[in-house]
């Protein structure tokens, strides 16, 4: 076989519209530091952060139905062990990432191997995963070593992507995370569709018994997709502690970043590419335009709380699966599906939630 | 002696609130078996509900919190009507999600209507502490303590002794009999739905005096709730009112021996290890039993 | 070769199978049949895995795979089809043909080109971006039939992967069937429908209440006086489902 030509994966106008989007907001992403003032790249920082956030829980938490709240251990994780390693011990801030990742991971491999040993269910997992960071919360806050309830401060002089840390322009947080988005999309599109492991997940999370009558190994593949949800979600813990400098048990242990994970990927899509980084990057600018309104921060935090709750509220209540299955829908409507009149034999790819070229 | 004597007064009087807010969770989860996140929430309806109506002496007290009841079990009942009827046939998912996005969205609806924290209300009874061989008890958290009783021997009344009772249960144990022999599922649901958030109203404003509110008490109350309702176990809700009472001795001796944040954090992690070695099904069960998914939209969470 | 011996198994005391023996040879298609509520799902659970016996054992070509885990099962070559996969309908189509052809296929070009094959023998490949909730259930049950047969089985067991099928539908997949069973693949088919028991099964073994009441060829077994008042023994209802002969197309069922 050849390479073939990547164009011809195009192939319904649901792809083609959707590879245009993508383009632009790939161009957009990359010279929107460019356009606007330092303040608002940090916006955008966070903006990327909350997609970062969003998409990671999604792999287990949309992929495989495993409705974790200890990602918020994850996100912990990455922040303390950049504080406590980087900031106290001065280790180079990438090792205390990996090393944030690397537990984060073993945690979250542990975690679900223990629940599906001990046969529990989608709602017990959520509320004992919740237990379980209630009690990290609980430990940070009265350890020393992670800083109790003062928290740990930044320490440090050193800039640059080496030290991954920006003192005055924002923009290196910004493309740092952009950066990880983008790899970090690609490999789960690619996971997700290339390998046995990533197509196995949708079949465990339908039907565990069924999958596991497939010949998918389904503690093993939970477990796995929870390892690398995790781990992948300490990473954004880590910069966004890099980002504000301070980490404390209620800044990065709070339940509501959980949630905001959780509803941010069910808003956007639970189980889709880009459905949590569109709901991510949209409850940023939410809170943006609050902003500018003069409304006190913390009641902005507030009101996105609010928000996120009745907008997740109401597309649970009406049944539909989020931003990007509607997204789907009504490009079909508007240019049709492109499928009927397609010649039965030429060569075609199955699925495609979203445009990525193949090696064919 | 005397301290762990006054801990163990304290918490067995603490706890039988939780047996209170408990037992609302139990008749919503366990019986019922519907999922509510926001149960803690509504105790914070409760709570703020009191507040808000600035109760000047005893009987304006308990008026405040016959309203405040009122009013947490109206909006359980548009909860369990308007936001999860439809969601009993999709399983337990969509209702977790509901109704902790909903317990979220309450929170902050209270974060912005009451900046403040740790509000609270005077002794709105018409008596002062209680002293006895050195243990020393205010008068609300007697008087807490004492209704919280009362009221959880009534609702095992109305649970085990009447014919409202006895629908509940018979809809517990099989929704299908329970519609062949002409029930009116939907209503028995939403009352006791109303009932459960009603509960937890109440112990919010028994509460009030004893414990300043702040908007995050609703999470830490729903998570106990679940603690008291799983370590109760399903069997009956004697064993609720009874997970309420040793949470309450728990928490108090158990801060005799570890600092408050670890004892929180010690109690969430034998939490933890209890939803592992329980027998679990529950939820997951009792929506296939209701209606054989005939929808498949998974509600987007798998 | 599939032999299953004196396999019991009890739920809280009720007892579903008891001392049940029976063997399916490759090559060839064994009908397990009997009224509801024989015990012919938990047999087929327990030897795909879903289930563990409480005695007895199960030999895959001299092997023992009694009580292995699903997956396991299928790794070894046992394959099965699911009565109902209502609760399974946001699945795309072709995925699940492709996710079950990783047993034999090393790496992803190779699984979706014999998904594709699979897809194409079936008639299926222009539901391949479907989702299994979105295409006719007699449909969904041929995608099911299809996931069985792209692994390449040693023993394949279909759960009245017939019922609610099309009388055109029931011949694809009597075919199918029988191509499969020229493969050297030893069938283990539930069935209710007897156009398919009739024109297939080489051997057929009626379980009721529990216990094997009868094994041989259909001709001998609709003889057996004890099968006769198994049947007529149940209410009418359930008697329609396994009319013997019948010549009438397939009923609905579920």
């Amino acid at each position: 076989m050849t390479i073939g030509n990547p164009l011809r994966y195009l192939d319904t106008p649901l792809r083609r519209v959707n590879a245009v989007v993508v383009v632009v907001a790939l161009v957009f992403a990359v010279v929107y530091p460019s356009l606007v003032p330092p303040p608002m790249i940090g916006v955008g920082f966070v903006a990327l952060l909350y997609a970062l956030r969003n998409f990671t829980w999604n792999i287990a938490g949309g992929y495989v139905g495993q409705l974790s709240l200890s990602h918020i251990v994850a996100f912990g994780t990455g922040a303390f062990s950049v504080a406590v390693l980087t900031w106290r011990h001065e280790v180079n801030a990438w090792v205390a990432l990996v090393v944030g990742v690397l537990i984060s991971a073993v945690i979250g491999f542990l975690i679900s191997l223990l629940m599906s040993r001990f046969g529990v269910n989608a709602f017990f997992l959520a509320l004992g995963t919740l237990a379980l960071s209630l009690a990290a919360a609980g430990v940070a806050a009265s350890w020393t070593f992670l800083g109790d309830t003062n928290g740990i401060s930044y320490s440090g002089t050193e800039e640059g992507f080496a030290h991954l840390q920006w003192y005055v322009d924002p923009s290196g947080f910004y493309y740092t995370t952009l950066g990880f988005l983008v790899v970090i999309t690609a490999g789960t599109a690619a996971l997700m569709r290339f390998t046995h492991f990533g197509r196995s997940l949708p079949f465990i999370r339908e039907d565990p018994v069924i999958a596991a009558s497939m010949g998918i190994r389904v503690v093993r593949n939970q477990a796995l997709a929870m390892a690398l949800s995790m781990g992948l979600t300490s990473i954004a813990g880590t910069l966004i502690a890099q980002y504000v400098q301070i980490v404390s048990y209620e800044s990065v242990l709070t339940v509501e970043i959980g949630v905001a994970m959780m509803v941010g990927s069910i808003i956007g899509g639970a189980g889709t590419l880009a459905g949590p980084i569109v709901a991510g990057i949209g409850i940023a600018v939410l809170e943006e335009f609050l902003r500018s309104f003069s409304v006190s921060s913390a009641n902005v935090s507030s009101y996105t709380q609010i928000a996120y709750a009745v907008v997740v509220i109401l597309l649970l209540r009406f049944g539909t699966g989020g931003i990007m299955p509607l997204w789907e829908a009504g490009v079909r409507a508007v240019f049709g599906s492109g499928r009927k009149e397609k010649v039965p034999e030429a060569p075609e790819q199955p699925v495609g939630e979203l445009v990525d070229g193949r090696v064919g | 002696m005397s301290t762990v004597l006054q801990l163990a007064s304290t918490g067995l009087l603490q706890g039988l609130i939780y047996s209170l807010i408990g037992i609302g969770l139990y008749l919503v989860f366990t019986v019922m078996r519907v999922v509510n996140f926001a149960h803690g929430y509504f105790v914070l309806i409760g709570m703020y509900g009191v507040l808000t109506l600035k109760p000047q002496g005893f009987p304006a007290f308990i008026g405040a919190i016959v309203l405040a009841a009122l009013g947490g079990a109206l909006v359980g009942y548009l909860v369990q009507r308007f936001l999860l009827e439809s969601g009993l046939a999709k399983g337990g998912h969509s209702q977790l999600v509901i109704t902790l996005s909903l317990g979220i969205a309450i929170q902050y609806l209270f974060q912005v209507l009451h900046p403040e924290p740790f509000e609270t209300i005077p002794n709105p009874y018409p008596f002062e502490a209680f002293t006895s061989s050195g243990v020393t008890i205010s008068a609300p958290r007697m008087a807490a303590g004492v209704l919280s009783l009362v009221l959880v021997l009534l609702v095992s009344f109305l649970v085990y002794r009447t014919r409202i009772g006895s629908i509940i249960r018979g809809c517990s144990e099989s929704l299908n009999g329970a519609i062949h022999v002409g029930i009116n599922v939907r209503r028995v649901y939403r009352l006791t739905f109303a009932l459960g958030c009603g509960l937890a109203a109440i112990a919010g404003g028994l509460l009030l005096p004893i414990q300043p509110v702040s908007p995050a008490l609703g999470l830490e109350l729903t998570i106990k709730a679940f603690i008291v309702v799983v370590i109760g176990g399903a069997g009956s809700l004697w064993g609720t009112v009874a997970a309420g009472v040793l949470l309450g001795l728990a928490e108090a001796l158990g801060s005799l021996y570890a600092p408050g944040t670890f004892a929180t954090a010690l109690v969430y992690g034998l939490f933890f290890l209890v939803i592992l070695v329980r027998p679990q099904g529950l939820v997951v069960r009792a929506a296939a039993r209701i209606k054989p998914r005939t929808s498949l939209t998974k509600v987007g969470v798998g | 070769m599939l032999s299953v011996s004196n396999v019991a198994k009890s739920f809280g005391g009720l007892h579903v199978l008891h001392d049940v023996n029976f063997t399916a040879d490759s090559a060839s298609i064994t009908a397990l049949i009997g009224p509801n509520g024989a015990g012919k799902s938990t047999l087929v659970n327990i030897i795909g895995g879903v289930l563990k016996p409480d005695a007895g054992r199960v030999h895959l070509d001299g092997e023992d795979v009694t009580g292995v885990p699903s997956a396991t099962a299928f790794a070894k070559g046992i394959t099965r089809t699911f009565q109902i996969s209502g609760n399974v309908g946001s699945l795309n189509v072709f995925e699940s043909v492709a996710v079950a052809a990783y047993r034999q296929a090393r790496g992803y070009r190779q699984a979706n080109a014999l998904a594709r094959a699979e897809l194409e023998r079936f008639e299926l490949w222009e539901y391949r971006d479907q989702q299994l909730g979105s295409i006719p259930t007699a449909l969904t049950r041929l995608v099911d039939f299809a996931r069985a047969m792209v692994s390449r089985p040693k023993v394949l067991l279909l759960d009245e992967v017939m019922a609610g099928l099309t009388p055109h539908e029931v011949d694809l997949v009597i075919r199918q069937v029988g191509t499969c069973r020229e493969q050297g693949v030893a069938i283990v088919m539930i069935e209710h429908v007897m156009q398919a028991v009739e024109a297939l099964a080489d051997h057929v073994v009626v379980l009721n209440q529990g216990q094997v009441i009868a094994s041989g060829s259909l001709g001998d077994v609709s003889r057996n006086a004890e099968v006769v008042e198994a049947y007529l023994g149940t209410p009418p209802s359930e008697r329609d489902e396994v009319r013997v002969p019948a010549d009438t197309p397939a009923k609905g069922q579920q």
